[in-house]
């Protein structure tokens, strides 16, 4: 199951992982880059795996110096787990 | 027309410019303190008091049911950030795009209490207590704001959130609390007034001073971990031996998978805690239950 993501200021999803995981919301332009000490991403997947999986890749993504916090795991209405994952410098 | 609760709602200045929602909340109040000094004199006949308004202060609480932001508030907690807070009306088509009611008002507030709570078969729910600094100035009219933000549909059951603990300052928090039933996880910051005569106004100035938190976590009193699980478990006898030590312990509040919900996902939150409470439970015809709680022994770390 998929839904439609949406992004506060119309920027693209900023992860496509094959798994299935997907980023649904982002403070930024659709870049996982750090521009402020707010910055962060929604992210759902269809099952734990999916979404650890993402939360890992998100992880290798990042530059140095930028550390990647999950928040706690929820599931939304249409079953999806989801989680928020902050940037902090 | 009366207003309903949806309908009043605090809002937060977000990095784009524009108020938001305190997204999920379930119910929020605004409170406006005079403060009073007797200036009954002698020259006044009788016993009453005269309270006399000599200083002001203002918090707003809000519950909420989202907490997939705990990491970002955690982390501006530490950092002494500053908020600023709007209480204002929201449009009935919404409940979130703001009036700008003729109530309305905004000001400048930091985080004094918060209480995330991770129970049990119950939703995960965070409420804050947001200390003013300054005035909480009426809004001036203006053009209502326009932005809608997304609703959140998602919800965190308790269960899926779980503290783990070590046996002492060293050992890796790898034992999670067996059997347990409720978690919360407490931050209080005391605030100081830094108002002088040269403050404008009656509006108290406060700065954060002292930063504490504590854990307290509910469990069931079992004679056995009978469960089957390759992580092992803190009970009643394992936390007699950390509180009888009196030296701080490693925990984790993580979010947990797998079988019996104690496969450790991300590190929530982590830092050094010391028991100060142990209350063993044993009402007539009612489970055992035993509730400890765990001061910190310094600063707490975002993450693990």
């Amino acid at each position: 199951m998929s839904k439609k993501n949406d992004t506060v200021d119309g920027g693209a999803p900023a992860i496509e992982n094959e798994g299935g995981a997907q980023a649904a919301e982002s403070v930024n332009s659709g870049s996982p880059a750090v521009k402020d000490e707010k910055s962060y991403q929604i992210i759902t997947a269809n099952s734990r795996e999916e979404l650890d999986k993402a939360i890992n890749d998100l992880k290798a993504q990042q530059p140095e110096g930028v550390s990647l916090i999950a928040g706690p795991i929820a599931k939304d209405a249409f079953g999806q787990y989801v989680t928020r994952i902050d940037f902090v410098k | 027309m009366i207003l309903k609760g949806q309908n009043l709602r605090i809002y937060e200045y977000s990095s784009q410019g524009q108020y938001k929602v305190i997204a999920q909340a379930t119910s929020c109040t605004a409170t406006l303190t005079g403060n009073t000094e007797d200036a009954s004199h002698k020259d006044i006949v009788g016993n009453a008091t005269m309270n006399s308004v000599v200083s002001k202060g203002w918090q707003v609480q809000v519950e909420s049911l989202d907490v997939l932001d705990m990491a970002s508030l955690l982390t501006q907690i530490k950092s002494r950030s500053k908020f600023q807070i709007e209480f204002d009306e929201a449009s009935t088509t919404d409940n979130q795009t703001e009036l700008k009611a003729a109530f309305a008002r905004r000001g400048d507030a930091y985080i004094s209490d918060i209480t995330f709570a991770f129970n049990n078969r119950e939703n995960s729910t965070k409420s804050i207590t947001f200390m003013g600094t300054g005035a909480l100035s009426k809004v001036p009219s203006q053009t209502p704001g326009t932005q809608v933000i997304p609703v959140s549909t998602s919800l965190t059951k308790g269960q899926f959130v779980r503290l783990f603990l070590g046996n002492d300052a060293s050992a890796t928090p790898s034992k999670v609390i067996g059997s347990a039933v409720q978690l919360q996880f407490h931050i209080s910051v005391t605030m100081e007034s830094a108002t002088t005569k040269d403050t404008e106004g009656d509006w108290i100035i406060n700065e954060p001073m002292k930063l504490s938190y504590d854990i307290t976590s509910n469990a069931l009193v079992r004679g056995d971990d009978n469960i089957t699980s390759g992580v092992e478990a803190q009970d009643l006898a394992g936390i007699e031996d950390i509180f009888e030590a009196s030296t701080p312990v490693k925990f984790e509040i993580a979010n947990v998978s797998g079988a019996n919900q104690r496969t450790k996902g991300s590190v929530l939150v982590s830092g050094l805690v010391t028991i100060t409470q142990l209350t063993i439970n044993a009402a007539n015809r009612q489970n055992a239950t035993y509730d400890t709680t765990l001061t910190n022994y310094g600063d707490y770390t975002v993450g693990a």
